[in-house]
């Protein structure tokens, strides 16, 4: 029998920033701000997140003229689910340390 | 912007170039998607802190990814291209050593020399057809066909080794009469054996790391 892992604080802080911000598009400095993670924890735990298919991403369709098009996450409602199923004392942990 | 933010920038820019390197190959959309972030970041310094989590991820990744390889492949596989690849290196290192050994003190090369001196010539080469053969489905160390043909490689060079004639007795006695030649005779058989499994090494990552990438951009293409 397989067991869930438990998400980590860094893990719910993200997704409970893309869950604020359900249905838009966030890029990854503007969650790396946001949360206050460096991008040497960000990128890890979206990449997690991306597999496990609780968010989605994109290409920027219209960057700013002459910067390059950036890639943009969303959550996912398999993202939603899962926030919801997490624990209420780590979702006021992860709002508490930011 | 003075002159210490440009350098902040610079370092950042030098780095972000190794990121795709450094990422793993299905991960390397991950590695454009962190470098396009950068040039969105004003500030110099947050840029240069952005860049080295980046480097810091990928270097991550990169690890999780060889770990996974390792815990992937059969064990037996895994040992025996270990030990093939030492074993390269070490026929190899014999084949560079054996001709030193066969010259005469009055100079010159002794009957025999001739066929290591030349055969070294064609190592690379046979070498590269080799990988080139035996990796073009793809992931190359586990491959059956590269162990193969490493095994059969090298049993036809340490056979030639062996049939450069009084190589070996020229060898010890070479050791035991020259300090001198000793010396760098053993810098070299220390030296080269661990070098070249490591240059074996990082070839058959780059080369597995070059198909896998063209692989994924053939069947991105065909879907």
């Amino acid at each position: 029998m397989t067991r869930q892992r438990k998400a980590s604080a860094q893990t719910v802080t993200v997704l409970v920033e893309l869950a604020n911000n359900s249905g838009q598009w966030l890029h990854g400095y503007a969650i790396s701000t946001a949360t206050g993670l460096k991008s040497g924890t960000l990128y890890p735990v979206l990449m997690r997140l991306k597999e496990s298919g609780y968010l989605e991403s994109r290409w920027e369709a219209s960057p700013p003229a002459g910067r390059p098009p950036r890639h943009l996450y969303r959550i996912t409602a398999a993202g939603l689910r899962y926030l919801a199923a997490t624990d209420d004392d780590q979702v006021s942990t992860s709002a508490a340390t930011r | 912007m003075t002159r210490r933010a440009t350098w902040r920038r610079r370092i950042s820019r030098m780095l972000l170039r190794c990121l795709p390197q450094l990422m793993p190959a299905d991960k390397v959309d991950w590695a454009t998607a962190m470098t396009r972030e950068f040039d969105y970041i004003a500030d110099d310094s947050a840029a240069l802190a952005w860049t080295c989590g980046c480097v810091l991820t990928a270097t991550k990744m990169r690890i999780i990814a060889m770990v996974a390889s390792f815990t992937n492949t059969p064990h037996k596989n895994a040992i025996t291209s270990v030990a093939v690849l030492v074993v390269t290196a070490l026929a190899v290192t014999l084949m560079v050593v054996a001709p030193r050994t066969l010259t005469p003190a009055g100079g010159g090369m002794a009957e025999g020399g001739h066929v290591a001196f030349w055969l070294m010539y064609f190592w690379p080469v046979i070498m590269l057809i080799s990988y080139a053969a035996t990796t073009r489905r793809g992931h190359c160390l586990p491959s059956g066909f590269l162990l193969l043909s490493l095994i059969c490689l090298y049993v036809m060079q340490i056979g030639t080794a062996l049939a450069v004639g009084p190589a070996m007795d020229a060898l010890f006695h070479a050791f035991g009469a020259n300090v001198q030649a000793w010396d760098t005779t053993l810098k070299l058989a220390l030296l080269v054996p661990p070098l070249l499994t490591v240059l074996q090494w990082l070839a058959l990552n780059r080369l597995d790391r070059t198909l896998t990438v063209r692989s994924m951009r053939n069947d991105s293409f065909a879907a």
